[in-house]
């Protein structure tokens, strides 16, 4: 028993649940006012997640990659049901209700989608030509295009670092990776005209957050105030002023990095990101350290999913990237990215188990 | 080897969101840091109770009256337009005009922005049960400035009004602010730093929708003191009346130490309405007639024209001239006002009955520089020195101010024509009270002034400045000439004899273009024999000073006397 665990990564658990704690203390200090229900859906959800970690470490990770398609169509089917009744907030049709849960298959696709993706890579890693290149495109444009349309312009994007990051690990050319970026760049300004209203706006802010001080712009100046008045020792747990007087918007979900800033300051901001590295580096390790092409891309895969997440949401809390909406793994409220981030975990340490 | 380098690529990642939060945190921190502050915490102030008004008598003439304010945060409000609508239905104004209130005082989404002041009561509480309904909309006292007698006292009290950025710049460094009341004229501007106490103020935290969270400091506000006039608020209301409306001063002064008992400016301004309306009108009411105005004093001026000529030893009391009706001098011919010429008459009746021809005699006799002198020595030509602003020096000629100023020489009519109070010479109603009281009092010149007691200090002190080189006898054969102006049947006053009080008067006349009515001034004391009260009354284009103007006087110390009959101070 003991010995078939004896890969098991422990660094990468135990650096998990460092940061998961972190984020209780954020999450308490930026709800308790409100609502302590936040808490305890958020340990609730992390102790399901733990069930899918434990499960899944004890499954062969073969085994899963070989259900991609499986997954795959899933969540072509969830985000149809998105599609069509999914229910509304914030402007966005992301959310499902199922048995009284709300869950947003969005956060799910990104991982079966990263699944189907790896399972057809390594199914196909004989040939490494265009061909299977425009495949795996075109598995990836379908889920690509409902998400975009829901919109949850976040997820969707995240797809595009997955993309080249699988595609990369697996071996692709560099002349065809580089076609691809080059095709990218100049289709993108036809993106422009794809994208929603507040989208544009969210762009245009970013930009320029002073063109709308008290509309789109207040959420990036407001947590900009916020991270940088805290300073190097930070005002506080429970004491940040940006916080705790409602200055910021949407603080227990995607700007929750905000309130850590805001009331931990740079010492506690800059340990928080270097778990957030140490995490991700293990989950590099584990891959530097299968043979297996399967086990690489999962790994490579998982890693990205995490690191784009966290680098993405941080930078954009700072007011470095335009808000695009990605939740910090462990840490924003919500089940479903917890789910996910403890699955792709799971995966991981199945890999180191069972590679 | 692809792994390693993807690996590389995220590090490099990491390192660069590490160095935008060492940027963010360490680099900008202090501005964040003070940008975080200015979002949550705010000043607010707490303005102090102004300081009451009162008269002699403790009388309040001007206070603070709660009133209420309706005001409405931006921020908090859903729908702009149906809370408008609601509130000018409840508040019985126009809807344009809310709305334009509203841009005009807003400043900020989280800043409450006044929307009208001097709600009723009614109304404040109708808007407070509804306030579920207007979110963003509340009420909020505000203490009002009471001028209780609304016309009657505002060229003493004057108003207050928001500060300027005229005086801002001036009064910074003594705690004034920007929207800060402020006197702007009158008692309520001179004692505006005692009026207005000391502000209070609160550092409050607020939340995102500007709504107070805690009290982080706070300073009581310290109440202003008050202030007592030297005004009797009954005469100065009686005062007013009998103006109605008609343009001119009237000043009551105790002539013994200056104090003011009536200071009146028609036609006036209600401090408590709008006062551009006041300002707008073509018979300036916001001008103080009775310290800014300067006129001819005309025959008032032949009181100091017969003690100059007595203390010259120019004529005696029983010296006498001749009016056959004019007199020439020079080439020029001076007319009396009694055409038939009032025959031989000496000093007691060349004052009843203001004969300019006697005067011109004396005067001639006297000489243009010892007027002058003796003007100069009542206090002509300069201020008074009173506690209200904008008062006018007035003006003495002299032979050198007409050499230098007009290059010509003096001639014998000038000499005429000042005798008899015309010509360059110009006074105040103030000026003139002062020199009454002298004759009153029997030689001193007082300093007049409005202020009594300001907050827990008398102020009734003032020096009184004796006319040394007036002599006794000189100023009694004044004083029986003034008397006469009443009692001789044919005085210029003898309409205003009274019988609750003996009068002792001069009348004066000032002609002021052919076809306009004359100006009138009605200027005296009474009783004849220790003088309680003396005073001036003048009336712009008020036909003869024996008629309007004295009747306004006679009536005012028929008041005064018979309401303090039984007062055994005066």
């Amino acid at each position: 028993m003991i010995k078939k665990y004896k890969n098991f990564d422990w660094v990468l658990m135990g650096t998990a649940i460092a940061i998961f704690i972190a984020g209780l203390l954020f999450l308490f200090s930026a709800t308790y006012a409100k609502n302590i229900d936040f808490i305890i859906r958020q340990i609730v959800w992390f102790l399901t997640g733990a069930l899918f970690f434990i499960i899944i470490i004890n499954i062969n990770y073969r085994k899963i990659i070989s259900l991609g398609y499986v997954f795959y169509f899933l969540s072509l089917v969830l985000l149809l049901l998105v599609f069509f009744f999914g229910s509304k907030r914030l402007g966005a049709q992301r959310w499902l209700e199922l048995w009284s849960f709300n869950f947003q298959p969005s956060e799910f696709a990104k991982l079966f989608i990263t699944l189907a993706l790896i399972q057809y890579l390594t199914e196909h890693k004989i040939n490494k030509g265009i061909k299977n290149i425009v495949i795996t495109f075109f598995i990836l444009l379908v889920p690509f295009v409902l998400i975009l349309a829901q919109p949850d312009l976040g997820t969707a994007l995240m797809l595009v670092p997955l993309f080249f990051v699988l595609l990369y690990a697996w071996g692709a050319r560099l002349k065809h990776l580089f076609f691809i970026i080059g095709g990218g760049l100049v289709a993108s300004p036809l993106g422009w005209f794809l994208l929603k209203d507040y989208q544009k706006d969210r762009l245009m802010v970013f930009m320029n957050p002073d063109i709308d001080p008290l509309g789109a712009g207040y959420t990036i100046i407001q947590s900009r105030i916020a991270i940088g008045s805290g300073g190097v020792f930070g005002k506080g747990w429970l004491s940040g002023t940006q916080n705790q007087l409602n200055f910021l918007t949407e603080r227990h979900t995607d700007f929750i990095f905000s309130v850590a800033g805001e009331e931990w300051g740079f010492a506690g901001s800059i340990i928080l990101i270097v778990l957030y590295y140490i995490l991700v580096r293990r989950a590099f390790e584990i891959a530097k350290k299968t043979d297996d092409q399967c086990g690489v891309l999962a790994a490579c895969g998982m890693a990205t999913i995490i690191g784009v997440q966290v680098i993405v949401n941080i930078s954009m809390t700072m007011g470095f990237m335009p808000v695009v909406g990605l939740p910090l793994p462990l840490i924003s409220y919500g089940g479903s990215s917890l789910l996910v981030t403890m699955i792709a975990l799971g995966l991981l340490e199945s890999i180191a188990i069972h590679r | 080897m692809r792994t390693k380098i993807l690996q590389i690529f995220f590090t490099i990642f990491f390192v660069l969101v590490s160095a935008c939060l060492y940027y963010l945190q360490i680099i900008k921190g202090s501005f964040y840091s003070d940008l975080s502050s200015r979002n949550s915490i705010r000043l607010l102030n707490i303005s102090a109770p102004r300081g009451n008004i009162y008269d002699r008598y403790g009388k309040l003439v001007v206070g603070n009256t709660l009133s209420f304010g309706v005001f409405i945060v931006p921020q908090e409000v859903d729908d702009i337009d149906a809370e408008m609508e609601n509130l000018s239905e409840i508040l019985g104004v126009s809807k344009s005009l809310l709305e334009r209130n509203y841009k005009r005082n807003r400043t900020a989404s989280f800043a409450p922005c006044e929307l009208m002041r001097g709600v009723s009561k009614k109304a404040a509480i109708l808007i407070e049960e509804s306030r579920l309904e207007m979110p963003g909309v509340f009420v909020k006292e505000m203490p009002f400035r009471n001028y209780y007698y609304k016309e009657v006292f505002s060229h003493a009290v004057g108003y207050v009004g928001e500060i300027d950025q005229l005086e801002l710049e001036l009064l910074k460094p003594y705690g004034y602010n920007i929207r800060d009341l402020i006197g702007k004229d009158g008692v309520e501007r001179f004692c505006d730093r005692i009026l207005r106490g000391k502000n209070g103020g609160m550092q409050i935290q607020v939340d995102n929708r500007g709504r107070q969270v805690k009290v982080m400091s706070y300073r009581k506000p310290t109440s202003g003191r008050d202030v007592y006039l030297t005004i009797d608020a009954g005469l100065q209301k009686e005062v007013y009346s009998l103006f109605n409306g008609r343009k001119g001063a009237a000043i009551f002064m105790d002539p013994h130490n200056g104090e003011i008992l009536s200071l009146t400016s028609s036609p006036s301004y209600d401090p408590n309405e709008s006062l551009l309306k006041a300002m707008r009108s073509g018979d300036s009411p916001f001008l103080n007639r009775a310290i800014m105005g300067v006129y001819p004093p005309g025959s008032i001026f032949k009181l100091v024209t017969s003690i100059a000529a007595l203390e010259s030893k120019s004529v005696r009391a029983d010296t006498g001239f001749v009016c056959t009706g004019k007199i020439k001098i020079g080439k020029d011919e001076l007319n009396c006002w009694n055409k038939d010429g009032h025959g031989y008459v000496d000093l007691e009746k060349a004052i009843a009955w203001s004969c300019n021809v006697y005067f011109c005699h004396a005067g001639l006799l006297t000489g243009a520089d010892k007027i002058s002198e003796y003007a100069s020595l009542f206090g002509f030509g300069k201020k008074t020195g009173i506690e209200l602003f904008g008062e006018s020096n007035g003006f003495i000629p002299t032979k050198e101010w007409k050499k230098s100023e007009k290059k010509e020489i003096w001639y014998p009519g000038d000499t005429a024509n000042f005798s008899i109070g015309q010509g360059y010479l110009l006074v105040t109603t103030l000026q003139i009270t002062r020199m009454i009281a002298s004759i009153a009092n029997g030689g001193a010149l007082v300093k007049p002034h409005i202020l009594k007691r300001v907050g827990d200090i008398d102020t009734g002190n003032f020096k009184i400045e004796p006319i040394l080189k007036v002599t006794k006898e000189s100023i009694d054969m004044v004083r029986r000439g003034m008397r006469k102006v009443i009692e001789d049947p044919d005085g210029t006053g003898n309409s205003s004899v009274s019988e609750i009080v003996s009068i002792s008067a001069k009348t004066g006349t000032v002609q002021v273009g052919p076809g306009i009515t004359p100006h009138g001034w009605f200027v005296g004391f009474a009783p004849s024999e220790n003088p309680k009260i003396c005073f001036a009354v003048f009336l712009e284009n008020g036909g003869s000073g024996g008629d309007a103007p004295a009747e306004i006087a006679k009536l005012a110390l028929e008041y005064w006397f018979e309401k303090h009959k039984n007062d055994k101070k005066i």
